[in-house]
């Protein structure tokens, strides 16, 4: 009896090892998962719910296997709550309008040429409401990409992309890489520093420690191209060179997707032009894509289909943001709050918060995988 | 399989070139090793065989190379991936993806090559090098010596005819070293793969190989059998060494080889030194230390004491807490528990920065610590920050640095880079000096000289505590031996004491001759050393 328990109890534990694979969340779920979360947090301004997505992205985030790349991100998560704090006063300062007076503090006007801003005033509720609720909605969407930074496997998220925009993806999986050795060797040089009686002060010394960072960091850059090359990345098989064709519409599309994007955060009220130049964009990406398609070139070696956790995860990304969508068209819920010109309690629907909370989807997934790999970690 | 005829090769803006009319010939199945100082233009000649050099590096290059009959001129590095496999010294610069399978199949992905195809080799090589296990494993959770094992892996996929290693195990403590080491070996025996490597760790592969490329650093390649290597150039393993000078013949290259000559020798009686210093007048006093991370023990009430004018070595395996005692000692960490003293201060309140007047710790990476435009001003840097008394001249001349004060460390070879950070940290004598692994990856040559520098110091009255697994080098210069096992103090001794009774401490000679004996000095007496 007991020794046939022992041999269900193993071989459970070899099928979940075997699964290891299968259960992780794939990268194209990560992907659904962060952009659904994001429009559910463009979605509403209620800082009830806000703060239900902040929970969630926090959980999610918490769940995730440690190691280096998490380390990296936890001080860009530091970084960004400092921020995201620091807006609170400072929106409550400049914004002195609505009803609801907190506290009178004395006015201090800039002149014109300063930018004209007044600081100070009344304090009102109402501007106190509003600053919360923008920076529950950084706070949310930080933990949100963080999350989705730490989990998501880059390699394969870049090999979504089309085979003829594949070396560019190289490229960006290698600036991603990137990151954490540069939070490494920031540590490294901070310490080198301490040690030889250096105490940072002033601008001077931050030069001494933004340089060798990022002369580290170029370092392993070249050393990183260095192995690239030698690992025949970008070799040409059957000695077939890309067209000439396929590499202006490719460089056609960034430079009109680089337009697009910076039409729209500086272009005047109307987001069209913006939206004609990045549909541009997309139609030079499909031709390029056309002009190369027939499989040529690097073949690939990840084929998976999609394995039930990801469908989960997509699944619940899909329903949570149908979900809100409907709440926001018909007007239920209260997903749209805005506290001037008088400050009313934000309404809390359980629907609502029930679709912030399907955005937990991956964890169960997460922490799995951590149990999992927990033994060969040093 | 490769051709070298008349290579000559120089660095863009170098007025020397690294290479001069180098000719030779690697044949298929061939396993070679290349030795020399560093700075000799090993990392170069590996780079001309796969045409990184000149393809990637630019420079001035003469003659003609070929590997499996392309030359390296007319092709490029990518091109030749398909015949010479290249693996470098840092396993983390190598790598693109995040998981062991994918980053196995890069490779083949940028040939070409079909999808089933793929799969198979993948788990070929999977079984060749043992890391099945690690398949769907994320890179940034492996150990060192796996990385540089999927780094192997990753080359052999693309069924590269010649393997071509670049120091792969510099970065590597030795049990992760010896795991490379192995499989590189299995790779040449087994698979008959022509391996072309340059590796410190001599020991460890000279029994392995068929040749030695010798490069002394005038620009010269020299190509000798392995025994006749061993009998002639500066650089041997121990063994050979002591072969050498008692003329053995043939010339043993491993413990194995060497133990039918040395039952026979005379063996003279070795002292037992190196008593605890009282802790009253110890330099660096340790009571009842605990320090945890997170959410585990690193240390569990350890205590020690270091007098002025001894070498105490830490040893034990990796993650014993080795590192983090040192990096407690100059507060970089804080104790949770126990009290730090280092020269009547009290290390937690005293803070780094005002104890690096009195205390120099090297930590491991020696890249990391340097930062400035020359070695000249990473000195005096030392000296104006940590307000030593001392000069420049002084700490050049001591790490043999005189001709290369004005170069940028960037410039610098790996072992001329661990001299210049060694010189940087230890610059104006301090009176407590802490080293945290410094042989790692480290040339015969300046490990000499790191053991003659350290032995002058302690004579002068420097108290050095230094964590290592070298045991060549604690054999070489330490008094007292802390064996640190889970965070605790598991023994605690003279080194001849703690190190001849232990089976992986022991050194080369120890294994050879047993008893008390450690070093080859031992063996040969101060007078007849080679």
């Amino acid at each position: 009896m007991a020794r046939s328990e022992a041999a269900r109890g193993i071989r459970a534990l070899s099928a979940s090892r075997a699964a290891a694979g299968e259960r992780a969340v794939q990268a194209g779920a990560w992907l659904a998962w962060l952009v659904a979360a994001s429009v559910a947090v463009f979605l509403t301004s209620n800082p009830f719910y806000l703060a239900t997505a902040c929970l969630a992205g926090l959980v999610v985030y918490e769940s995730l296997p440690g190691g280096r790349r998490r380390r990296a991100y936890s001080l860009i998560v530091k970084i960004g709550l400092f921020f995201a704090l620091l807006s609170i006063p400072f929106n409550v300062l400049t914004g002195s309008s609505g009803s609801t007076a907190l506290v009178d503090l004395p006015r201090l006007s800039f002149p014109g040429w300063l930018g004209g801003v007044t600081l100070g005033g009344q304090v009102t509720v109402e501007a106190a409401l509003y600053a919360a609720g923008r920076a529950l909605r950084l706070v949310a969407l930080l933990l949100f990409a963080t999350a989705f930074n730490v989990g998501v496997d880059h390699y394969r998220l870049l090999r979504l992309v089309p085979s003829a925009l594949k070396q560019l993806g190289v490229v960006a999986t290698v600036a991603v890489l990137l990151l954490p050795q540069s939070f490494a060797q920031a540590r490294a040089v901070a310490e080198a520093q301490r040690l030889r009686g250096r105490r940072m002060r002033g601008l001077r010394d931050a030069g001494a420690f933004v340089v060798p960072v990022l002369a580290g960091a170029l370092e392993r850059s070249i050393a990183r191209a260095e192995s690239l090359d030698a690992r025949g990345f970008g070799s040409t098989p059957q000695g077939e060179a890309t067209s000439i064709r396929t590499k202006a519409l490719v460089m056609l599309a960034i430079g009109l997707a680089g337009a697009g994007v910076c039409l729209y955060l500086h272009g005047g009220d109307s987001a069209l032009p913006a939206l004609a130049v990045i549909a541009g964009a997309v139609a030079a990406t499909m031709l390029a894509v056309r002009t190369r398609g027939s499989g040529v070139d690097a073949t690939r070696y990840s084929h998976e289909p999609l394995a039930r956790p990801s469908a989960i995860v997509i699944g619940c990304s899909t329903v949570a943001l149908a979900l809100l969508l409907t709440l926001r068209i018909t007007g239920a819920g209260g997903i749209a709050y805005y506290p001037y010109p008088t400050a009313v309690t934000p309404e809390l629907h359980p629907l609502a918060v029930l679709a912030f909370l399907l955005f937990l989807a991956p964890v169960p997934y997460l922490a799995s995988s951590r149990a999992l790999k927990e033994p060969g970690d040093d | 399989m490769i051709e070298v005829s008349g290579l000559t090769f120089a660095y863009p803006h170098a007025a020397q070139p690294v290479l001069r009319d180098v000719t030779l010939s690697i044949q298929e199945g061939e396993a070679v090793l290349v030795v020399g100082p560093s700075g000799g233009g090993k990392s170069t000649f590996l780079r001309c065989l796969n045409g990184l050099v000149p393809h990637f590096h630019g420079g001035r290059f003469a003659g003609r190379v070929t590997a499996g009959g392309l030359d390296t001129l007319s092709h490029q590095p990518r091109d030749l991936a398909r015949v010479v496999g290249m693996v470098f010294q840092d396993p983390e610069s190598q790598f693109v993806a995040d998981v062991v399978e994918d980053e196995l199949a890069f490779g083949m992905e940028n040939m070409g090559v079909p999808r089933l195809t793929m799969r198979k080799r993948v788990e070929e090589v999977l079984d060749v090098l043992g890391i099945a296990h690690l398949r769907r494993r994320r890179l940034d959770t492996l150990s060192g010596g796996e990385l540089q094992r999927v780094a192997i892996g990753a080359v052999l996929t693309v069924q590269p005819k010649t393997l071509v290693l670049d120091e792969p195990t510099s970065q590597l403590d030795p049990q992760a070293a010896e795991e490379v080491l192995t499989t590189v070996q299995r790779l040449n025996s087994d698979l008959g793969l022509t391996v072309v490597i340059a590796e410190h760790r001599l020991e460890r592969v000279v029994q392995h190989v068929d040749r030695v490329l010798y490069l002394p650093g005038d620009g010269s390649v020299a190509s000798y059998p392995v025994r006749e290597a061993m009998a002639r150039l500066p650089l041997a393993p121990p063994v050979a060494r002591i072969g050498r000078a008692l003329g053995w013949e043939p010339l043993p290259l491993s413990v194995r080889e060497g133990k039918r000559f040395a039952k026979g020798l005379a063996r003279r009686s070795v002292p037992v030194d190196g008593a605890s210093p009282s802790p009253a007048s110890a330099s660096v006093r340790i009571n009842g230390l605990c320090l945890s991370y997170g959410d585990g023990d690193v240390l569990e009430d350890v205590s020690l004491a270091a007098a002025a004018g001894e070498v105490l070595a830490l040893m034990g395996r990796n993650g014993a807490g080795k590192t983090s005692l040192l990096r407690a000692l100059v507060g970089l960490v804080a104790p949770r528990k126990g009290m730090l003293r280092v020269l009547d201060a009290d290390v937690p309140e005293t803070g780094t920065e005002a104890l690096s007047r009195q205390v120099a710790f090297v930590p491991q990476d020696p890249a990391s610590v340097l930062f400035r435009d020359n070695v000249e001003a990473e000195i005096a840097d030392t000296l104006c920050g940590t307000g030593r008394p001392g000069s420049v001249d002084e700490a050049l001349a001591e790490w043999r640095l005189g001709p290369l004060r004005r170069t940028h460390p960037r410039d610098l070879s790996a072992g001329e880079r661990q001299r210049a950070a060694l010189a940087a940290m230890l610059a104006g004598r301090p009176p407590v000096v802490l080293l945290d692994e410094p042989t790692r990856g480290m040339d015969y040559e300046t490990k000499e000289l790191l053991i003659a520098n350290l032995r002058r110091r302690c004579e002068e009255g420097c108290a050095v505590i230094l964590a290592s697994h070298d045991v060549e080098l604690v054999a070489g210069c330490a008094g007292r031996v802390v064996l640190l096992a889970e965070g605790r103090v598991v023994a605690e001794g003279p080194a001849r004491e703690v190190l001849t009774e232990s089976v992986t401490f022991s050194s080369q000679v120890n294994k050879l001759f047993g008893g008390r004996y450690l070093t080859v000095d031992d063996v040969l007496g101060e007078a007849d050393a080679p």
